[in-house]
């Protein structure tokens, strides 16, 4: 029975229709939640003591890049599925949320560099957590490229399947390695990866930020899978009569 | 197997450019080096080992071009399968073949050229031991690479593997610093040579597998 | 096997990209029997010929085959390496003897080739060079993509003359050739 549920699950029949009803509430609830959040967090929220107004953009930031590494465990945990349990969707998912990451990705470390000019004066810094964004924003690259390289589709799913597990479990090793070099050439000063205690003022709007954020990019994602499915499927009926 | 590893060294031997042209590239890379900083003992040794580290990576990693991708294309690879050849075997002892022909020279000279800029007999002979183990990784990573992309210019994947091994260079910064101020530097050895028993087990499986697919 | 089937095929089909190439496919050979596979250029011969030798995989239907049996396969490629002389490339095959070799060579006129690389031998001569294999075979089933591709008469008929021998010792051939070839098979149309 349990079965019968998992395999109704994977159908991208059902999918399609499934997420062809959430979607509008999805995209609409999150779109009004983020323009709240931000309203809030760049208008409303108290200024920093130390950083000035110049915070303000983490509401763009952390967001993105919280979004950047669901995404990726997303890829992760679907490309796993594939290799098991030969589930096509799951194989669809890892395609089209490649290309969502990588854009998320890219937003993150713009928006990071350009916090980190009136912060600490410079664009680029060689700490963990940021080599280990553009490390990510590398796999993303590597697993869109790769995906588009081959004609035939069943091969290029496997392919990126294998790639994006392997470099999931690269992640945590580089921001281990990378954490480990970076303390030996920066002792003391503030990196970006210890998370300071915020006031609670602006915390909320930043959770809403996030949540809402992610919630679009999810929309997103679902409409992309969409299209991945009418694109691969476009021979079957069920396509053919919508 | 002790014939296929024969038959294996004896083809990579037999394509000269293949081999040894990797290996006069990385000389050539680290005899080039004095030549763009102004001469100086001192602060020659100080970046000598960055060149070396990553003279050794971009040789591998333009190397393993051919790895499989020569047997894909003329049908070898149909034959292995026919002949019910285990791939992983055959993965195995071609990235072993490799790291022979091409990794242990570049081992042998980066002990030469490392006692040539610091005059070290004993700091020499450890770089030595870990350029073989780290070209051994470098080459089953690349050839993970490769792979993947085998029908499409091998070098894309490759160069999507680079961010893999920068744990590896982050390490052999580690241990050189170890090995100047005489801190444990066996810890790093150790590290390494657990890292490439895993890489060593892992990695045939998974490329045979690739290639299985590569021929579907 | 519970019958006496060396080879049996059973609904094979195989699709690229959710588009169909060929379904529905079904044959089995015994011993001593020849299939002969037909279709016209981009039906999925070759496709098919690599589902048998077990080098691709099928998108449904099963090919089965005795685990015990051993194979021999002659593709388009030739897996001959051009840097290697003729005589090297023998001995890296591994699966002949170059002594029990010699008829062969005498026959396919390669006898004063070995000393060449592959590199400078003509395309006729390297198909044939390629077939050498299939001459020392001692395999039970052997799968040929073409292989009359250029080759010149009397190779074809002394090729062809060879594969009637090995019919008869009890061998099983599967094939693909617009060249017909004369050996009374069991015809499959894709």
């Amino acid at each position: 029975m349990f079965k019968k549920f998992f395999h109704q699950f994977a159908s991208p029949k059902t999918f399609y229709f499934v997420s062809q009803k959430i979607f509008p509430y999805l995209f609409w609830l999150s779109i009004v939640s983020l323009i709240i959040g931000l309203i809030w967090g760049i208008l409303y929220a108290p200024v920093d003591k130390v950083q000035g107004n110049s915070y303000r953009i983490i509401y763009m930031h952390v967001p993105a890049s919280f979004a950047a590494q669901s995404l990726y465990m997303m890829i992760a945990v679907a490309s796993f599925i594939f290799l098991i349990w030969k589930v096509k969707l799951a194989a669809y998912v890892v395609k089209s949320v490649s290309l969502i990451g990588a854009s998320v990705t890219f937003l993150a470390l713009i928006s990071g560099s350009i916090w980190g000019v009136p912060t600490w004066g410079t664009w680029w810094q060689w700490d963990a957590r940021i080599t280990s964004t553009l490390i990510l924003f590398i796999m993303y690259l590597g697993l869109i490229s790769l995906h588009n390289s081959f004609n035939n589709l069943d091969k290029a799913d496997k392919f990126i399947s294998v790639l994006a597990l392997v470099g999931f479990i690269n992640i945590p090793i580089i921001k281990m390695s990378v954490n480990w070099w970076s303390t030996l050439h920066q002792p003391a000063s503030i990196t970006l990866s210890s998370k300071p205690s915020i006031d609670l003022a602006m915390l909320y709007p930043l959770m809403i930020c996030i949540f809402s954020f992610l919630g679009l990019i999810i929309a997103i994602v679902l409409r992309a899978i969409q299209y991945e499915i009418l694109l691969r499927e476009k021979n079957k009926k069920w396509i053919q009569s919508i | 197997m002790k014939g296929l590893l024969q038959i294996e060294l004896f083809k990579l031997f037999k394509k000269i450019r293949s081999w040894l042209g990797p290996v006069l590239i990385f000389t050539l890379i680290i005899i080039a080096y004095p030549l763009t900083v102004e001469y100086s003992t001192s602060e020659l040794a100080k970046s000598f080992y960055s060149i070396l580290w990553l003279g050794s990576l971009m040789t591998i990693m333009f190397s393993t071009e051919d790895i499989f991708l020569e047997d894909y294309l003329d049908g070898t690879m149909d034959q292995y399968i026919v002949n019910n050849i285990s791939l992983p075997l055959i993965v195995f002892i071609k990235i072993f073949v490799y790291w022979l022909l091409i990794g242990v020279p570049i081992g042998i000279l980066s002990f030469i050229f490392a006692i040539a800029f610091t005059s070290n007999f004993e700091s020499s002979l450890l770089i030595g031991v870990i350029s073989f183990v780290v070209n051994y990784i470098y080459f089953a990573v690349f050839s993970f690479g490769n792979s993947l992309s085998l029908n499409k210019g091998s070098l894309l994947s490759s160069l999507v593997c680079l961010p893999l091994v920068l744990p590896i260079l982050i390490t052999l910064g580690k241990f050189i610093t170890a090995l100047e101020y005489a801190l444990n530097f066996y810890s790093y050895i150790i590290l390494l040579l657990g890292v490439l028993s895993i890489i060593i087990t892992i990695i045939p499986f998974l490329i045979s597998f690739i290639l299985k697919a590569h021929l579907d | 096997m519970t019958n006496d089937y060396v080879l049996a095929a059973h609904n094979i089909g195989y699709s690229i990209n959710n588009t169909k190439l060929f379904k529905n496919i079904n044959f089995e050979a015994k011993k001593g029997e020849s299939i002969h596979i037909k279709g016209s250029n981009g039906s999925g011969k070759t496709t098919l010929l690599r589902i048998i030798a077990g080098i691709c995989s099928s998108s449904n239907g099963e090919v089965i085959i005795d685990e015990e049996i051993s194979k021999v396969m002659v593709g388009h490629s030739n897996a001959l390496k051009d840097y290697l002389t003729l005589k090297e490339n023998i001995l890296m095959d591994g699966s002949f003897d170059i002594k029990d070799t010699n008829i062969f060579l005498e026959s396919l006129n390669l006898k004063n080739k070995l000393e060449l690389k592959i590199g400078s031998l003509s395309f006729g001569q390297r198909k044939k060079a390629s077939l050498l294999k299939v001459f020392n075979n001692n395999s039970d089933l052997i799968i040929l993509d073409e292989p009359c591709v250029g080759l010149d008469a009397k190779t074809q008929t002394y090729l062809i003359e060879f594969l009637k021998k090995e019919l008869a010792k009890g061998k099983t051939i599967v094939y693909s050739s617009h060249i017909d070839m004369n050996l009374d098979s069991i015809e499959v149309y894709l």
